[in-house]
């Protein structure tokens, strides 16, 4: 549980220091290593939040981090339960 | 026998000759760039000095014509640049708190425009950069008065398409449109291909957003 926490502040002080894409990684891995790790989704909520604008490139959606971050969630549960992983 | 040593000698002669003549024909290549690049400053100085008497005479005339009055533009400081987000942003420090709204132009280095105001809090405000993928801004090559529209590409480029007649070399700059023009990019390559009726034009701005410390905003 403590190492739960420690992620989750370690990917939220993240999102405003360190790159996008850092940010994403040590998200993914939470994901990988905490058994459904919802605080990610949370997170993407939160930078999207703080930094989302509506930019024509995303067709003016604002929850880029959310959807892609929610994609990723989806995808690494369901690879867990196919691969017989128990987290 | 004195073979390995005569060797050795000559060997030893060698490096140091080379590294002699190494070290003078490195001095002389500093010597010789280090005078390109006063010749080269002076040139600079000597344009500046005439940009500056031109813009003085420009707006004089403006002045003489009746259009003297330009727009106040407000200083703010970038609180999050671009590559802290997936999104291609500026965020700065000034809101509603200070009359910003959305659709006001923002500009780096106080004459190049990158982008606009996009959303604004109380005291916050979101820039879109006119670079980022998608963003379509108007503009002009300057001194030709040919329009085009630039479309971003992200990482600080544009893209534009124009009819292969027309004639576009690397370095022109590209405007913005209206009375007081901004600088919007460079034009750094030109793609021609025989089969097709238009050309296309990779633009550059000059301004790299994610070094930004402050911008102007035009009010």
């Amino acid at each position: 549980m403590i190492y739960r926490l420690l992620a989750v502040v370690l990917i939220a002080a993240s999102i405003f220091t360190l790159p996008w894409w850092l940010t994403l990684l040590f998200a993914v891995l939470a994901m990988l290593a905490f058994r459904r790790f919802y605080e990610a989704l949370i997170l993407a909520l939160v930078m999207d939040a703080i930094y989302a604008v509506p930019e024509a490139g995303f067709y003016g959606v604002v929850f880029v981090s959310f959807l892609s971050v929610l994609i990723i969630f989806g995808a690494i549960e369901f690879l867990k339960q196919r691969l017989l992983m128990r987290w | 026998m004195a073979a390995p040593l005569l060797k050795s000698g000559a060997v030893a002669e060698n490096g140091v000759k080379n590294g002699l003549l190494s070290f003078f024909s490195s001095r002389r290549a500093l010597f010789e760039e280090n005078e390109s690049l006063k010749a080269r400053l002076e040139e600079v100085e000597a344009k500046l000095l005439e940009r500056d008497r031109l813009l003085a005479e420009n707006l004089e005339l403006k002045s003489l014509l009746g259009r003297s009055e330009r727009g106040r533009t407000l200083l703010a400081a970038v609180i999050a640049k671009p590559g802290q987000s997936p999104y291609d942003m500026l965020i700065l420090d000034v809101g509603e708190n200070h009359d910003v709204t959305v659709g006001q132009k923002v500009l780096a280095y106080g004459s190049v425009i990158i982008g606009e105001i996009r959303q604004v809090s109380a005291t916050v405000s979101k820039v879109a950069l006119f670079t980022s993928p998608g963003e379509e801004y108007a503009g002009i090559i300057s001194g030709k008065n040919i329009s085009l529209k630039l479309v971003g590409r992200g990482g600080g480029n544009f893209m534009a398409e124009l009819p292969r007649g027309v004639e576009v070399v690397k370095g022109e700059q590209v405007i913005s449109t209206g009375l007081w023009p901004h600088l919007l990019g460079v034009v750094e390559s030109v793609f021609v291909d025989p089969r097709d009726p238009f050309q296309k034009i990779i633009l550059k701005s000059p301004v790299n957003a994610a070094v930004l410390n402050s911008v102007e905003i035009i009010l």
